[in-house]
């Protein structure tokens, strides 16, 4: 079932487009990141995918009715609050706007407090808070009323690295109740938890590719080559047949299609090249990210 | 409903927690109160002031109570106002600026609830304050100088009630039209201004219009009845609030980008 469904989506800012021509799905279950460069317009579909803006063009639907908004829980880039609450007052007025009853509010506050790490910070005022402790506030009262869309805007970019894997943590386990939508810089992460990835350049959808489709998709396996000593990449040209990475030390790439990779090695140790590392590789975001952006 | 409550809720919890619920009533009191107490005293500060030749006697006409609580008005008509637009200048565009508004807006919250708790929340805050300063004034009057009956006292004090929702929809309404909360202050102080101003631009037409109240205000402490035209100065006033608020929530519906 598609949860969430965009069918060209457009934002104009007077001359500047935003967006354009955007088309998604989210199915139950799914999780998706957003990447992109700063300014390719990640945030504004997000806002759009939230009911924050009116798109100028295209549909936004879910289970091809319109979206209501109870079904979202939205997390913006930079969460504020009021500086003078209690994050469980915060968690209240959050539960309350979304039509939750008093009692199930209780319950769910301290559930999602003790989700995200806060329990101990119950007795500060938010506006004490470091920006970390912000950020996880601000994934708690996203998802607060049990959304069944989680719409995330760079949930990790203001967090030290054991938050950041707390809250790749915390998603991983909310992918079993509610799809996930969220853009980030953080290709990692990305990889590790998203069934797919859209990446975006100046408003528009420039790859959207399905990962686990595309890893199986590599035909041949690609070998990386670590060396002490600098390489000579005429030689190594005999047998790759396409060197993705070329350093002096270090080269990824597919082998010609009757070389083996017991071939490469002989090859060095005739050379009498220190090989430091050797070792069969997946094509990563990483790199797929470079190629997109770039091409 | 129970949006509207949790939000509103909310405000007089900010409003308490920020010390408002204290400073506004006290400020408001001590403005009001300053004119009875001035008057009284204000033979004996003469005398103490020593910038007279010995021998110069002062003979003050005492005025009459009705005479101090419409000079007590028209203190507040000038500070007073000024004291509810600063009061009311942030409440919508810091929210606004720091982007508290947009989660908030992320869930199912319509526009009208949001400004309405605001609205609320503020025409109650302040009219609370103006009944404890304006009851305040009254007493310290009656024992000061000359009793003045309760029906004028609440005919004034509901008349001049008018005058302040009006200046707290004002500012509401400039705080959804601009972003900066000292452009808020100007432009709503300008507007307050100029309404006011009409009376002696336009005498003949702002007789209907709200630039009377402080003169139906002050004249019905004087004799104790209104004129033919308090009607018309109440409706019109009544209608322009209700436009300002219908124009505000289609403005915040229309522009409000976060």
């Amino acid at each position: 079932m598609t949860i969430l469904e965009a069918r060209g989506l457009t934002k104009r800012y007077g001359k500047h487009i935003a967006v354009k021509n955007l088309n998604l799905q989210l199915k139950e279950n799914e999780c998706i990141a957003l990447l992109g460069p700063n300014g390719a317009g990640k945030t504004t579909t997000l806002h759009m995918l939230a009911g924050l803006i009116t798109p100028t063009d295209g549909v936004i639907m879910s289970d091809n009715k319109v979206l209501n908004k109870d079904k979202i829980g939205f997390l913006p880039q930079y969460p504020t609050f009021f500086d003078w609450m209690y994050p469980k007052e915060y968690l209240m007025l959050a539960g309350t706007l979304s039509g939750m009853t008093k009692r199930t509010i209780k319950e769910r506050s301290l559930r999602v407090l003790e989700m995200t790490g806060l329990l101990e910070a119950q007795k500060k005022k938010i506006g004490g808070f470091s920006g970390g402790m912000k950020q996880r506030l601000g994934l708690a009262q996203a998802i607060m009323h049990e959304p069944k869309i989680l719409l995330l805007d760079e949930p990790v970019s203001a967090l030290d690295p054991a938050g950041r894997i707390d809250v790749m943590n915390i998603l991983e386990d909310l992918k079993k109740d509610m799809a996930i939508l969220f853009s980030t810089h953080v290709l990692h992460d990305a990889e590790q938890i998203c069934d797919k990835a859209l990446i975006m350049k100046s408003g528009q959808s420039i790859s959207y590719e399905n990962m686990k489709e595309w890893k199986g998709n590599r035909l041949r396996e690609r070998y990386r080559l670590e060396t002490s000593d600098p390489l000579r990449i005429e030689g190594l040209q005999e047998l790759y047949e396409e060197i993705d990475i070329k350093e002096t030390r270090k080269i990824i790439g597919t082998l010609r299609h009757n070389v083996t990779p017991n071939m490469l090695l002989h090859h060095c140790i005739q050379q009498n090249i220190g090989v430091q590392y050797f070792g069969a590789e997946e094509k990563n975001l990483e790199e797929h990210y470079i190629e997109v952006i770039e091409g | 409903m129970k949006r509207f409550n949790a939000l509103f809720h909310k405000e007089w919890v900010e409003a308490w927690r920020e010390k408002k619920l204290v400073w506004l009533p006290a400020v408001i009191l001590l403005v009001t109160l300053l004119q009875p107490i001035s008057l009284y005293f204000m033979p004996t500060i003469l005398e103490s002031s020593s910038s007279l030749p010995p021998g110069a006697v002062i003979e003050l006409p005492i005025p009459s109570g009705a005479e101090v609580l419409a000079g007590t008005l028209s203190q507040l008509h000038t500070i007073g106002t000024a004291i509810i637009v600063l009061a009311c200048m942030n409440v919508i565009v810091q929210e606004r600026n720091n982007g508290s508004l947009m989660q908030l807006f992320s869930r199912p919250v319509n526009t009208v609830t949001y400004i309405f708790s605001k609205w609320t929340m503020l025409v109650l805050l302040h009219l609370g304050a103006f009944t404890i300063s304006y009851g305040a004034a009254w007493y310290y009057t009656n024992i000061l100088f000359s009793d003045v009956s309760f029906t004028s006292v609440w005919k004034s004090f509901v008349i001049y009630c008018l005058w302040i929702v009006l200046v707290i929809t004002v500012t509401l309404f400039v705080s959804t039209f601009l972003r900066r909360t000292g452009g808020v202050a100007g432009i709503s102080i300008l507007i307050v201004a100029s309404i006011a101003i009409l009376s002696t631009v336009i005498p003949d037409i702002a007789i209907y219009l709200p630039s009377n109240i402080l003169y139906l205000a002050t004249e019905v402490l004087n004799t104790e009845k209104g004129t033919m035209h308090m009607g018309a100065v109440l409706a019109t006033t009544i209608a322009f609030i209700a436009l300002l608020l219908f124009t505000m929530v289609k403005q915040f519906e229309k522009s409000v980008k976060f």
